[in-house]
Parts: C-alpha cells; structure tokens; sequence
C-alpha cells in the first residue's frame, strides 16, 4: 500500500492516475462494498491496462516517427 | 541440397514479411477514428446506480469494442497494431458485461470499473488519433 502512494506522486500521470485507482479498490475491498472474485477481476484489470498502454506508446513513437521521416523528405 | 536451400530461403523470406508487417503501423482511418471517440464516450457516461442500467451500459460498449475490432481485422494485416491497443478493452468491458448478464456486479465495482474503461479508452482515442 505505501509503495502505490508513493507512486501518486512520481511524476508519471498515467502511473499516479492508476495508482489511485489501486488505492480506491483496496479501499472499498476492506470496506466490504465489492467482492473477492470482483477484487481480482479489477486488478487483472489494471494489469491489462499495461498491455494497452505499451502498445500505445508504441503506435505514437511510429508514428512520430512517419511524420518526421515525411517531414524530412519534403524538406528533400 | 536445392530443394533445402529453396525451403530455406523461403521460410526466411516469409518470417521476414511476418516481422516487418508486425512493424509497419496502421495509419489514419476516419471510421475507426469515429468509432473510437463512441467508445470514449460511452466510457464517460457510464452510469452504475442498478444492475440493469449497468448491463445497457456494458452491452452497448462491448457492441462499439467489436464493431472496432470486426472492422480492423476486415481491413487487414496492417491493423494488428490497433487491434492489440483495443484488444484489453475488450476484456475489461467483456467480463463486466458477463458480470451484469448474472446480476453480481455492484455499484462499487462499476465505479472502479468505469475509471478502469475511461482510461483505458482516453489512452487508446489518442492514440488511434494521433496516426499519420
């Protein structure tokens, strides 16, 4: 639990934004307001949401990428 | 020995169009870029007050995910990119739509679940919108 809120303010929008997010539902687990079985899915969740997140990256890096070669040869 | 080095060459030639197509990013399209923006917004106005409001919620969601999905694949190799970027969208919203199907999703679960959505899909919009 501390390392997620140390995480809240690394600096990293996305990793604070999520962060949060884990604190909540650990929060509202030991309330009793959602379910073990709901718990896990959430958090499988989270850890899906990596995967989508690398794969984004990775599309804006191309296509930056495409764009600056584009760029340099009208320049050409 | 020419028959090995035929197979060879072409097993080389084929996993290299494999690799290079994993390469080669999809660029602009003006549905998917429409669909994903219905996706965002159906994220936004998700509501979690009964199960049933939520199941409309999750349906209708999961209908836009695979229409995007259905759509990209239709269009070929090109699109693996964005099919991987949607792709655990499509789980999120699938197992909570399981989830309403059987009533056992409760008003805290969809709550988190709709921050989970909305930045899964703010992530994904911007992408899908940022190509060349």
């Amino acid at each position: 639990m501390d390392e997620l809120k140390n995480l809240l303010t690394c600096g990293s929008p996305w990793a604070e934004e999520r962060a949060k997010i884990a604190i909540e539902l650990q929060e509202q687990f030991v309330k009793g307001e959602i379910s073990v079985d709901e718990r896990n899915e959430l958090l499988q969740d989270l850890i899906n949401t990596d995967a989508l997140n690398e794969e984004a990256d990775n599309i804006n890096v191309k296509s930056a990428l495409i764009a600056a070669v584009s760029g340099a040869m009208s320049v050409v | 020995m020419k028959k090995f080095l035929i197979i060879a060459i072409t097993s080389v030639t084929l996993s290299g169009c494999a690799s290079l197509q994993e390469w080669i990013p999809s660029f602009w399209d003006d549905n998917q870029s429409a669909k994903i923006i219905d996706i965002r917004q159906r994220a936004h106005r998700i509501e979690c007050d009964t199960v049933e409001l939520q199941q409309i919620h999750a349906n209708g969601l999961a209908k836009d995910i695979q229409w995007f999905l259905l759509y990209s694949e239709s269009k070929g190799a090109v699109q693996k990119d964005v099919i991987r970027l949607v792709e655990p969208m499509e789980k999120t919203v699938g197992d909570w739509a399981k989830r309403t199907a059987t009533g056992e999703a409760s008003k805290a679960y969809c709550e988190i679940k709709k921050k989970v959505i909305k930045v899964q899909a703010d992530k994904a919009a911007n992408s899908v919108l940022w190509r060349y």
